[in-house]
């Protein structure tokens, strides 16, 4: 089973994640992969206890494709989660494998230069160039907050992003 | 089949308004609330939502408080619809949320009732302070 979703969701671990995703797709444990989350004490023991009952590992940047690499190889079933695209990109571009989709949910903390995209997706200048880097990796990136959402694509998003 | 969430107040809409963040396309669901004009305005309000459900199909009362107004009323409308009608008290938001996404799918009463009852009561917790664990990743992976 290994890797059954990978999310850039900048609330991490929360009811949408253990309600709603593991109810359509069932996981053991989550990979936070995320060198601000891992630096953040108090903030990996909230997400320890908003993962419940499943298991939860936190790694840095460097440390992720390792990681990856193991949930891989495992039995056991994984989400990955991120609080950025960027991390993502970077994640990609440094060998981490994650199986080459990529959920994108919440990003709606309050950043510089967002433009709304709708069901709580806001996007800057700088996350379409990770987004086209993800791309042009081959990554199917989907826009999709809730499992029972209708995926929107990137190219779908990139226009109206450039529109606004 | 439907849902009608009945409460004093606007706790009923405020559930509602909750349960859009968590369920993308959740049951046909409307909110009764029992407010400052009285239980006479609140008794119709609540009959015409619950007939309105009932012509669509079988619907599920959820109320905030037994033995609460709502509650009381929504047993009346139960006592006059046995058959494709159902009340639960006690509302609250993990309840509202499996609820929601069973009730989309299924007409069967009891069987939503039950998931109502089990994800309501397991839904309320006391938070634990974490144990200081290394993370094991031999149990990890």
């Amino acid at each position: 089973m290994a890797i059954v979703l990978a999310r850039v969701d900048d609330r991490v671990i929360h009811g949408q994640t253990t309600t709603r995703w593991v109810a359509v797709k069932p996981a053991d444990a989550i990979l936070v992969i995320s060198d601000k989350v891992a630096a953040d004490q108090l903030r990996c023991k909230v997400l320890k206890a908003a993962a419940g009952k499943l298991k939860l590992g936190i790694y840095t940047l460097a440390q992720g494709p390792e990681a990856l690499a193991k949930a891989s190889a495992s039995a056991k079933s994984f989400f990955v989660i991120s609080d950025s695209i960027r991390n993502f990109a970077d994640l990609t571009k440094i060998g981490g494998d994650y199986g080459g989709v990529l959920n994108v949910g919440n990003l709606n903390a309050t950043r510089e230069g967002t433009k709304n995209m709708g069901n709580t997706v806001m996007l800057n200048d700088e996350d379409v160039v990770a987004l086209d880097e993800l791309a042009a990796a081959g990554v199917d990136i989907q826009f999709q907050l809730l499992p029972d959402d209708s995926i929107r694509t990137w190219p779908e998003l990139k226009a109206k992003y450039q529109a606004m | 089949m439907n849902i009608v969430v009945a409460s004093h107040g606007k706790l009923c809409e405020g559930l509602v308004d909750a349960l859009h963040m968590m369920v993308a396309e959740p049951a046909p669901i409307v909110a009764v609330g029992l407010d400052e004009h009285g239980i006479d305005n609140f008794r119709e309000r609540l009959v015409a939502a619950v007939e309105a459900s009932l012509a669509q199909g079988k619907t599920l009362i959820m109320s905030d408080l037994i033995g609460g107004t709502p509650y009381n009323e929504s047993y009346t409308l139960l006592l006059q619809h046995p058959e494709d009608l159902r009340v639960v008290a006690g509302a609250n938001f993990p309840m509202l949320v499996e609820v929601g996404i069973a009730a989309a799918d299924s007409d069967d009463l009891d069987e939503v009732v039950g998931i109502a009852l089990e994800a309501g009561r397991a839904g309320v917790v006391a938070a634990e302070l974490p144990e200081d664990e290394p993370l094991d990743e031999d149990d990890l992976f």
